[in-house]
């Protein structure tokens, strides 16, 4: 399962009413900027002048941005940072919503939950 | 709550210097509140609500306390917020907020879309992300159900 298809079940078992494609667009794009400010923040300076003289060269190149990426950013740097703010996110969340949560809803979300997790 | 810890945390509910966060501030006129329901609330305002999760209550806050987690204490006469209210609280003030952090990065500045249309569906293992928030999920459950069983046992001292 695809982390935009789990937001859109959690956004399902817990009776979202408005448009649910349109908040999980906006919550994984808060993801993804985190996730490359967070790792953005950790390159010194001359690395963030390359950073920038590089992606303005490639910007009316857009299939190039995962070059750019790469040069700056490991795999495994933005899989971590992706991960972590991922996690965060959803435990915030669920933090901010639970007051309204009902108790058949709180367990319906810890059963789909924990069956995804030992998929 | 362990009784020590409640101790230690309600014997600064009434001082102005927080040790535990400016939450302890939003408390100082709940008069009526026990001395351990208030260590209980701080307790999990600033411990299970972290600063930036949108629910923290911050003397300056316009946030409206109905957003809040709804502990015991005297100003629970507001309308609650529906799930869906709540929702759309905590993404707007996340976006803000990234939105905010991302334009201090300039590096970011103007190419932020050029990244994100690039991210979602070529850089990262979609699995594993998912399961990260599962394991955010759990985090969470497991806390609450830690702060459950402490009230229970409390309850039965």
């Amino acid at each position: 399962m695809t982390p935009h298809d789990l937001l859109i079940k959690v956004l399902d078992i817990i009776e979202f009413a408005d448009d649910k494609e349109k908040f999980a667009n906006e919550y994984f794009r808060n993801i993804n900027l985190q996730a490359v400010a967070n790792l953005s923040q950790n390159l010194s300076e001359e690395q963030k002048n390359n950073f920038k003289q590089k992606l303005s060269e490639i910007s009316t190149e857009p299939q190039k941005v995962g070059d750019v990426l790469q040069s700056f950013f490991s795999e495994s740097q933005l899989q971590f940072e992706t991960e972590k703010v991922s996690k965060e996110m959803l435990r915030d969340f669920l933090g901010q919503i639970s007051p309204a949560l009902s108790e058949e809803q709180k367990q319906n979300l810890t059963t789909f939950l924990g069956t995804i997790a030992t998929a | 709550m362990d009784q020590r810890f409640a101790d230690y945390i309600g014997s600064f509910a009434w001082t102005d210097s927080c040790p535990v966060g400016s939450a302890v501030y939003a408390l100082k006129t709940r008069k009526t509140m026990e001395p351990k329901d208030r260590a209980e609330y701080i307790f999990e305002t600033d411990f299970i609500f972290p600063p930036g999760s949108g629910e923290k209550n911050t003397p300056n806050s316009d946030r409206p306390e109905t957003s809040r987690h709804q502990a015991t204490g005297p100003e629970q006469h507001e309308q609650p917020k529906s799930v869906t209210q709540l929702a759309n609280d905590f993404l707007h003030t996340h976006s803000v907020k990234i939105d905010t952090f991302a334009a201090g990065m300039w590096i970011l500045n103007g190419y932020n879309q050029l990244l994100l249309s690039y991210l979602p569906d070529g850089h990262t293992d979609q699995h594993l992300v998912s399961l990260a928030m599962c394991a955010g999920a759990a985090i969470f459950f497991g806390t609450m159900a830690r702060i459950e069983h402490q009230r229970k046992q409390n309850q039965n001292k």
